[in-house]
């Protein structure tokens, strides 16, 4: 299981600038991790994508996912299984396919209960295997990387990032003490 | 060779520069899920009758913003404010009320963050507004409506105008503008277009020449 996910790699592959239709205050991976009220490892178990009376918030969108580990928080999850319903533009632009590991910055729960995206599209790290050729998979998503990743150690890393390494850098934070003061 | 993935593109901004064009883009429905125009203008924008920013603050906020895009030449009148706030408080519980397809914009001051969270979305985490439309197979609008975050932790951002601003330009069809993003910097801060997607101070509520071309190839005549 650990040579498994040695081999799989963070991709950064959703931002803003390619998807969405809002305006945001730059949101660093630091930022996500301190400031954020959950964060999970999960497996999209099931999409589920409606357009039920044609307007803007007739598109609905909900997502099942089994969680993997509860790496921070005490997000909504009933039999390792957690629920994110989107509502609007983002039912279309934050597509989860079944089988697709992710991990998720959460922030509060609804009021229907489901587990809610900390800073939209910002929220979500898609995961990956890493392919047999993949010495340059894709400078376009290296560079996004670079971007969005501040701060120290392996935070600070320039190309994809091995799952693991990224998770122990994460665990590194919260339990340093830092969580909440940001 | 280690230095590629940034030459390449800076190169290819420097020569869109220099050839007088620009990197604005517009919605494609069937890709983005975004209205691409309006087939009709001005379009008819009503505001939220809430009390988030006192009064008739928030309608002045969106004149305002309104005027700014109204103010490019070579097109139409693109907005068309109503004179008076809506008499009702937009939210989550009369969501039926301003969630209509009628060809109309509602900007919505979404007090607490209600709307946001019941979109499966944090108010609590620096999103500060959000532009959402519906269109026909044409990809012409037949709604649209802005979300304004009203959650305290954002709520005191000094310029929501600019907030405006960019949002009712994603209305209007235009996506996130690539100059000044992505490790590029061929614009200084002060100079990069409304479209960008994060806004972190004052004076954005200004339109850079990239705004103006991308609404001009959209509405302009002669398009």
């Amino acid at each position: 299981m650990k040579k498994h996910l040695l081999r799989r790699t963070l991709f950064f592959l959703l931002l803003p600038a390619a998807v969405s239709a809002a305006s945001y205050q730059w949101l660093t991976t630091e930022d996500l991790v301190y400031q954020s009220k959950g964060i999970v490892l999960a497996t999209c178990v099931s999409a589920d994508y409606t357009e039920e009376d044609g307007t803007v918030f007739g598109r609905v969108g909900t997502y099942g996912f089994h969680v993997e580990e509860v790496i921070k928080g005490t997000p909504p999850i009933t039999d390792d299984l957690l629920s994110i319903r989107l509502v609007g533009i983002h039912a279309r632009n934050v597509p989860f396919h079944p089988g697709e590991g992710v991990l998720l910055f959460l922030g509060s729960t609804n009021r229907d209960g489901f587990a809610t995206l900390y800073g939209a599209e910002h929220g979500v790290l898609h995961i990956e295997e890493a392919g047999p050729f993949s010495r340059h998979p894709g400078r376009v998503i290296q560079r996004l990387i670079k971007e969005r990743i501040t701060g120290q150690g392996a935070f600070h890393r320039k190309g994809k990032m091995p799952l693991d390494e990224f998770l122990d850098a994460v665990r590194a934070r919260i339990h340093g003490g830092k969580e909440g003061t940001r | 060779m280690k230095s590629m993935p940034i030459v390449l593109p800076t190169l290819l901004l420097l020569v869109l520069k220099a050839s007088g064009l620009s990197a604005f883009g517009q919605f494609d429905p069937g890709a983005d899920g975004l209205a691409s125009h309006w087939s009709r203008l001005p379009v008819e924008v009503i505001v939220d009758g809430g009390t988030l920013f006192g009064g008739n603050e928030g309608l002045r906020m969106v004149q305002e913003a309104a005027e700014i895009w109204n103010g490019v030449t070579g097109v139409p009148r693109l907005f068309s404010v109503s004179e008076q706030a809506d008499s009702i408080d937009y939210r989550l519980d009369n969501m039926d009320v301003w969630n209509v397809l009628d060809r109309r914009v509602r900007v919505v001051f979404d007090e607490g963050g209600e709307v946001l969270l019941n979109s499966g979305i944090d108010p609590d985490s620096r999103v500060l507004g959000i532009a959402d439309t519906i269109a026909d197979s044409t990809g012409a609008a037949l709604q649209g409506v802005v979300i304004i975050n009203g959650h305290p932790t954002v709520s005191d951002f000094p310029d929501t105008v600019a907030v405006v601003v960019h949002e009712l330009g994603h209305i209007l069809g235009l996506t996130h503008t690539p100059i000044g993003f992505g490790g590029l910097e061929p614009v200084s801060r002060a100079n990069r277009p409304t479209m960008y997607p994060f806004t972190e101070s004052r004076n954005m509520d200004t339109l850079e020449a990239d705004d103006i071309a991308g609404v001009r190839s959209i509405y302009g005549q002669g398009r």
